[in-house]
């Protein structure tokens, strides 16, 4: 078994220092690890932490205590000591993050958006922006869309292209923050289909999926976090099956 | 502090950096490390230190304490403030660019904008008049400037346009490192738009290694690998960029965040 992913003792809570200081605590010793190939599904209630750990893992909220092993290159890099040069490496080439929002940039044409992260791995243009239409026409995004920015694009529009960003690379560690959340069945369908086929080729996912079919469909595990105030003093998240 | 040596060495590196006005500080013990390729982000509020960081980096302010080091394409490292004058200022139109926020402090605006494109390219030995003038079309055509007014003297030209110019002209011969104060400042929000788009597209392509100095949030987003929080004078806050923005750690820089509009 290929571990892509290695999470230990991880605890992150939030200071905020405008409201008096207050310390809100959201994770305690959370620890997974996940294999080339597997899904695991993370489930909880709102505000438990789930985006928080998928964050944690993609190195951009910072760790208090713990580690973050992540397959780079020949070895593992753990993101929570990484320098940021370092952590910008691993994400061009190795772990991949869908949030849950697009972050539109202005006047970029959803292919080159959808491109970029191909790009940046020096691949070449014509065939970097080839990758990213065969994605967006698997994905229903019409053709008329893609030389337009997509800033005005619908809700569901928006999530994929930001889809097709996040899988385009084809990385292998690949971290995805509800990604079916505004999309219609026929569209969800395709998204399973290609969270299996990554997973097939050896990617190791970890997702939050609120549609429950599609966590049956695509997941292999699933992870339960409880609010921080529940789990205080013990383990922090136990593995279950879903 | 860094040293640039080893297999993959840093641009620049700055140490201990401390500069005065008479009694206020500019800016103080601060350590910056710049690597090839990367866009290096300062941010804060106004009075903050970052232009007087900037100019002490960029070898245009001598600081009052620390040291800057640059490695030379070819290969030296030389203490940017002991340089004599004559180096520094080739140093400053071949290797360097500074992209200044009011275009008319890096504009020739007496002379057309051919002219302002061609000059570090003469400046750096080109003699075939020909060539400089097929290089400034590109870089017209580069910057997003109709070629046809090539002729034209800057005064011709809206602020965003002479922006774009200014950038042209900086970016011409391929620095390996630019300075950036605040290049969108003074802009409409649709101009300042279409030139960060260009910003980034230019820094991909030609790879190169920004300082890029602003306040606006925005903007570093966009175009900062890694992000410096600047106050009083100090750096309070660093790290890569999205982390700093989303996760911010030090008070100053949670209400830097939380005082800007959601995009
Ligand atoms: N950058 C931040 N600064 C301060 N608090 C934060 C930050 N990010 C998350 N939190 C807090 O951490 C807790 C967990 O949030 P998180 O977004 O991880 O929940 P979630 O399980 O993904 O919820 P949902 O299902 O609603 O998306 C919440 O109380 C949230 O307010
Ligand atoms: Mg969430």
């Amino acid at each position: 078994m290929t571990v892509n992913l290695e999470a230990r003792g991880l605890s992150k809570s939030f200071v905020l220092h405008a409201q008096g200081g207050i310390r809100l605590p959201v994770l305690c010793d959370f620890g997974l690890t996940v294999a080339a190939g597997e899904c695991v599904a993370l489930r909880g209630p709102s505000g438990a932490g789930k985006s928080t750990v998928l964050r944690l893992l993609y190195g951009n909220y910072r760790a208090d205590s713990g580690t973050l092993r992540v397959a780079h290159g020949d070895g593992m890099v753990d993101l929570a000591t990484a320098p940021p040069r370092l952590i910008l490496a691993v994400r061009r080439q190795s772990i991949g993050h869908v949030s849950q929002f697009l972050r539109a940039v202005p006047r970029v044409p959803a292919e080159e958006v959808v491109a970029e992260p191909v790009r940046r791995c020096g691949v070449p243009t014509a065939e970097a922006l080839d990758r990213a239409r065969r994605l967006m026409a698997r994905l229903n995004l019409p053709e008329r869309l893609w030389r337009l920015a997509p800033a005005t694009f619908s809700g569901g529009e928006q999530q994929r292209v930001n889809l097709a960003r996040g899988l385009v690379a084809g990385h292998r560690t690949l971290l995805l923050d509800e990604p079916t959340a505004a999309l219609d069945a026929t569209n969800r369908a395709v998204v399973v289909d290609l969270i299996r086929e990554v997973r097939a080729a050896g990617t190791a996912v970890v997702g939050i999926f609120h549609d429950q079919s599609v966590r049956h469909a695509v997941a292999d595990r699933v992870v339960a976090l409880a609010p921080f105030a529940e789990t205080q003093g013990s383990a922090g998240s136990a593995p279950a099956l879903g | 502090m860094v040293v640039i040596d080893g297999p993959d060495p840093p641009l620049l590196t700055a140490a201990g950096l401390g500069k005065w006005y008479g009694g206020r500080v500019g800016c103080r013990n601060v350590d910056v490390v710049v690597w090839p390729g990367e866009v290096v982000g300062v941010v804060g509020e106004s009075g903050s230190g970052k232009t007087t960081l900037l100019r002490c980096l960029a070898g245009m302010l001598a600081p009052g304490v620390g040291v800057v080091h640059y490695r030379t394409g070819e290969g030296t490292v030389v203490d940017v403030h002991a340089l004599p004058e004559p180096r520094r200022r080739r140093l400053m139109r071949t290797e360097w660019g500074v992209v200044h926020q009011n275009p008319r402090d890096g504009l020739r605006m007496a002379v057309s904008a051919g002219a302002n494109l061609g000059e570090r390219l003469l400046a750096e030995g080109a003699r075939h008049y020909g060539a400089v003038r097929s290089r400034a079309l590109d870089w017209m055509a580069d910057v997003e400037l109709d070629t046809g007014r090539i002729d034209d003297r800057p005064h011709a030209f809206s602020g965003g346009m002479q922006q774009r110019l200014q950038i042209g002209r900086v970016l011409v011969n391929r620095p390996r490192l630019v300075f950036m104060d605040e290049p969108t400042g003074g802009l409409d929000v649709s101009v300042q738009a279409r030139l960060l788009d260009l910003l980034r597209r230019l820094v991909a392509e030609l790879d190169l290694a920004v300082v890029l100095v602003t306040h606006d949030l925005g903007v570093v987003r966009l175009l900062a690998d890694r992000l410096l929080v600047m106050r009083g004078g100090e750096v309070v806050e660093s790290g890569l960029t999205d982390q700093v923005l989303d996760d911010p750690q030090h008070g100053y820089t949670q209400m830097l965040v939380a005082s800007v509009l959601p995009v």
